[in-house]
């Protein structure tokens, strides 16, 4: 009698365990190359995967990650083919949402944007997604402004800036016209070196040289990423003040960057994909903007330009490389 | 030997034991009764601590958490309040950017700053993402933060809002000590708060997080909950509703922020006017009282089991005694008496075992003892039975002689008409008869005597009458033989049967006279400290002291030494031992061979009584005349006979063969034979008749039935009785004597 008491109670005492999928989660992973190439994702994917085992997923126990690396054009049958291959989730960086969008149907998709997905038509309000398309934004287009300002502080003479740019990136346009007034309100003049590939490189920089620009604005994107380095030699040899925007590009031996701290972001997304994968709905979890914003000054380089850098930017500026 | 106890099958089972499933029924109820109901007291009691405890300790932690949130709050309201400490100057922009600026680099939550000089001008604006202002002069004097900042006294804090729809953001403004020193007013990011609640750990799973007064969720460690705007109105309506209730106040349950119940406490943030909630999961919080539940509810089960093993133990060891008992009175019953069983309990069921076994030991005994007692009075029986065969035998051998002997005189009779001739043999054959008579008197009596029908009546009467009667009875037939009866007279009084003591005596004389040939006998009293000694000595043969014991049994004759010519059965001192034995006294005999003897029989002596009349002796005679009898007899030659007789002694006869249904007349006295025809008797007949009449009278039953039955119910009825064949000189005492009593 007692003891059917006790067994009768035992359930309640069970503790209720964590529900984890039975079988190996699968993450589809549609990686912006563009113009890039291959390396571009792989800084992303990398803190990615850091953020996933912060969550507790080990890779290749928990969950296993399928890489495809494209352009926009073929975003939508890189989806597909994962798609079909039965991902429980895509995580499509950039403008590869736009065709996983397409064919995704009820997999649930995590996009990674710089512009408002709200009117990129990704989600119905950043609150309450409404469809099965969530993700971060990186803040790109609200911090374009804010980043020419600060360029213009590190300027001290002159008022020409080169903005050199990835014209596929989504939403660029409308980063554009943002920078465009933000130099208007600043008195600045802009001149626009758009990039569609990487060789575009080879012609863009020796007219930003021969323009006679004071300083160099770098619209954040996978193709100035993987070119910083490039660009950095390219700033130290005109004595180019530049800014962009992820941390990376200051470490790669440019003057300045201002935006979200890349590692974080990632982890918002691993957070976002974590959640999905324990069974929530994707219209249930709201965008997500960065919190931090962290500027980012490179002294040596400030230093070998012969910068003197003013009381308000060494005030502002969260982190700095020696 | 006793046999040992039952090992044979091993104990059934408990459960097929009534004791046992009695004994485990009571225990168990006995045992698990107290134990649940101290189970559920005790959780009800842990159930109700643990929840104070909870309701305790969850509202620490909120305070703990709501301080937390406070400091964050003051560092912004510090940082603000630098900003404006000292008035403004017109040219005092510039440098006032800076002091903006290292106020964005301090406190990351702050977005946006703006600073107001004393007359509501914009002077510095500040933000991470807007780009800078300086000497706006833009006009902030109606916002609600500027005036808001001047009124209130500290921070002014705005209402929460969601930039975006989903980003909480607050907006804290602060007022320079002294107007000109303006406002500062910033825009504060909540999603800071976040690093504040989501450090904090309750229990295991438990969470803290910040409702703003319209019910927004503004600070969860799950951030996306805040960034979806959820709602948790019906939450704060929940907590305000409860503030009626003095504190402490308990836990609310609720359905949590993950959606499983929890328990919930909260506590109120004053200047922003914030909830902030301490949530933790239902099942967490009651752990402990499921702990202790389920500790109880075990300790219940195993106390249970013991209580039945107890119960089992028990019953067993009762049980099995009993069923040994049991088996033990079932061979006892079934005659194996020599059954005895073991138990070696040490308490009442061991001397239960024992009294048993004295009492199968004493059944037995008493077993065996019947049994001896069966065989003894088979014994005697049959030795009665030998007795009386040998009774038979005697009397049917000494009945021939007399028989024959009338035979012979019958047929002489026939033969010899000589009248002197008849009258001679006329007188032999009387002799005859009474020799016969005698004989049956004799065998009736000691039958009688062994029958036990004869019952002593007791009465006190002077012994000179008895020794009158002796003298009467037999100093004609001492006479004749030549020897003198010498009789002493006494004046004791004895109590004592008249008519059987008597018999006694008459007998003891009658052999004294039978078996002496010559001398004397001598019959006298002598006073005795046992009572009053009455001897009759006589010169006789005597008796050799080895026959002395067997002259008292039936037929014993001393081998008659010429003694023993006028008869004489043997009978004689048998009936007067049975006689005596009867009325308790003793007889005893002393004796010399060739001397004589001595016989002696003791009878209590009483005082003497008043000297009773002898009146109507006379009269006796006359008693009959003129009677009127009714003899009833269904044997018509008897009847008739004995209405002859009495018609003869001056009586007024009424014959009949079974009771009258009418008499004329009255009748003085009843004459009823037993056996009646129709299945009637003499008793049942004389108290129908008695009964109709309606008085009570006189009357005498007549019977030749020996036979116990009729004697005792003749007893029992009170009626007088004599036995056929009877005299007619008896017939008439007794109807005398009938009369005369009334």
């Amino acid at each position: 009698m007692a003891a059917a008491a006790g067994i009768a109670l035992l359930p309640p005492l069970i503790p209720p365990v964590q529900a984890q999928p039975s079988r190996t989660a699968r993450i589809g992973w549609l990686g912006w190359i563009g113009a890039a190439g291959a390396a571009a994702s792989a800084l992303a994917l990398a803190a990615f995967r850091a953020g996933l085992a912060d969550r507790g997923w080990a890779e290749g126990r928990g969950y296993e990650l399928l890489v495809r690396d494209g352009d926009q054009p073929r975003s939508a049958d890189l989806a597909a083919e994962l798609v079909r291959s039965g991902v429980d989730l895509l995580v499509a960086q950039g403008p590869m949402v736009f065709g996983a969008r397409k064919v995704s149907g009820a997999t649930p998709v995590i996009f990674n944007i710089g512009g408002d997905p709200v009117e990129a038509g990704l989600v119905a309000s950043l609150s309450h997604p409404g469809g099965h398309l969530t993700g971060v934004t990186s803040l790109s287009t609200e911090l374009a402004g804010k980043r020419l300002e600060l360029l213009k502080t590190a300027m001290q003479w002159g008022s020409h800036v080169a903005a050199i740019a990835n014209a596929l990136h989504a939403g660029f346009t409308i980063e554009r016209d943002a920078v465009q007034a933000a130099a208007r309100r600043l008195g600045l003049t802009l001149s626009w070196h758009l990039l569609k590939s990487m060789d575009d490189f080879d012609t863009a920089l020796p007219r930003i040289a021969s323009e006679g620009a004071h300083a160099l604005l770098a619209v954040p994107d996978n193709l100035i990423n993987v070119r910083a380095q490039t660009l950095a030699r390219f700033s130290a040899a005109q004595r180019l003040p530049s800014i962009s925007g992820w941390a990376a590009f200051a470490e790669a031996g440019n003057l300045m960057s201002y935006g979200p701290n890349v590692h974080g972001y990632y982890r918002q997304m691993a957070a976002i994909a974590d959640r999905l994968l324990r069974g929530a709905r994707a219209a249930d979890i709201a965008v997500e903007q960065p919190r931090d914003i962290e500027l980012v000054v490179n002294a040596k380089v400030a230093r070998a330009l012969g910068l003197d850098l003013p009381a308000e930017l060494q005030l502002r500026a969260d982190r700095w490389i020696e | 030997m006793p046999t040992a106890g039952s090992n044979e099958r091993p104990w059934p089972g408990w459960w097929r034991s009534a004791l046992g499933r009695r004994y485990a029924a009571v225990f168990a109820l006995l045992v698990s009764l107290p134990l649940l109901a101290y189970a559920a007291w005790s959780a009800a009691q842990v159930y109700r601590q643990q929840r104070d405890a909870l309701a305790a300790v969850q509202t620490a932690q909120a305070d703990a958490a709501a301080a937390r949130i406070q400091r964050f709050l003051r560092e912004i309201e510090l940082q603000l309040s630098w900003l404006t400490a000292l008035p403004w100057t017109p040219d005092g922009a510039p440098q006032r950017r800076l002091d903006a600026l290292r106020a964005l680099r301090q406190t990351p939550a702050i977005a946006d700053i703006a600073l107001i000089d004393g007359q509501g001008r914009e002077r510095v604006a500040e933000s991470r993402l807007a780009l800078g202002r300086v000497d706006s002069m833009a006009d902030r004097m109606a916002s609600p933060a500027f005036s808001g900042a001047r009124q209130a006294r500290g921070a002014y804090y705005g209402d929460v809002s969601f930039r975006k729809g989903s980003e909480p953001f607050m907006t804290v403004a602060v007022a320079g000590p002294r107007g000109e020193a303006g406002v500062a007013i910033a825009e504060v990011s909540l999603k800071y708060i976040w690093d504040v609640v989501s450090e904090i750990r309750i229990g295991d799973e438990g969470i803290v997080y910040v409702l703003d007064p319209a019910g927004r969720l503004i600070a969860h460690p799950d951030i996306n909950l805040v960034l979806r705007n959820t709602d948790l109105s019906a939450t704060l309506r929940a907590f305000e509703n409860q503030k009626a209730a003095a504190p402490p106040r308990p836990a609310l349950r609720l359905v949590g922020t993950r959606g499983e119940p929890v328990l919930a406490s909260s506590v109120m943030l004053a200047p922003p006017g914030w909830r902030v909630v301490v949530e933790q999961g239902l099942q967490e919080a009651d752990a402990p009282l499921w702990a202790n539940v389920q500790g109880a509810l075990w300790v219940a089960a195993v106390s249970l089991l013991l209580a039945l093993s107890a119960a089992l133990w028990s019953a067993w060891r009762i049980a099995r005694p009993l069923r040994e008992l049991a088996q033990g009175a079932e061979r006892i019953g079934a005659g194996q008496l020599s059954h005895r069983i073991a138990l070696h309990s040490g308490d009442e069921l061991e001397r239960l075992g024992e009294r048993f076994n004295s009492m199968a030991a004493e059944l037995q005994a008493s077993h065996d003892n019947l049994g001896r007692q069966v065989e003894e009075r088979t014994r005697e029986l049959s030795d009665a039975n030998r007795a009386k065969s040998r009774l038979l035998a005697a009397a049917s051998h000494d009945l021939r002689q007399p028989l024959h002997a009338l035979n012979l005189m019958v047929a002489q009779w026939r033969r010899d008409p000589d009248a002197a001739e008849r009258r001679r043999l006329g007188l032999r054959v009387e002799q005859a008869i009474a020799a016969i008579n005698a004989l049956f008197d004799g065998l009736l009596d000691v039958s009688k005597l062994d029958a036990g029908v004869i019952r002593p009546q007791v009465e006190a009467f002077p012994v000179q009458r008895l020794l009158d009667r002796m003298d009467v009875a037999h100093a004609a037939a001492a006479r004749d033989k030549g020897l003198e009866l010498r009789i002493r007279p006494c004046d004791a009084w004895v109590a004592s049967d008249p008519v059987l003591l008597e018999r006694i005596l008459g007998n003891l004389v009658a052999n004294a006279v039978r078996y002496t040939r010559s001398g004397a006998m001598l019959l006298g009293c002598r006073r005795t400290r046992a009572g009053l000694r009455i001897a009759v000595w006589d010169t006789g043969i005597g008796i050799a002291p080895d026959k002395q014991e067997r002259i008292f049994d039936e037929f014993y004759r001393l081998d008659a030494e010429g003694g023993a010519a006028d008869g004489g059965l043997g009978l004689g001192l048998s009936i007067v031992a049975r006689l005596a034995g009867l009325l308790g006294h003793q007889v005893s005999v002393r004796s010399v061979p060739g001397r004589g003897s001595c016989f002696a029989v003791t009878v209590p002596e009483t005082a003497s009584q008043p000297h009773l009349p002898t009146a109507a002796n006379d009269s006796a005679i006359d008693a009959l005349q003129g009677r009127r009898v009714l003899v009833i007899d269904n044997n018509a030659q008897v009847l008739a006979s004995t209405a002859r007789l009495l018609e003869g002694w001056g009586c007024c006869v009424l014959a009949a063969h079974g009771a009258p249904d009418h008499v004329h007349g009255p009748v003085d006295l009843l004459l009823v034979d037993m056996r009646l025809d129709h299945g009637d008797d003499g008793v049942a007949a004389i108290s129908r008749l008695r009964r109709q009449w309606g008085r009570d009278v006189p009357a005498l039953i007549l019977t030749g039935d020996t036979a116990i039955g009729t004697r005792e119910r003749i007893a029992a009825s009170g009626l007088p009785m004599l036995e056929k064949p009877v005299s007619a000189l008896r017939l008439r005492s007794a109807l005398t004597r009938l009369l005369q009593r009334g």
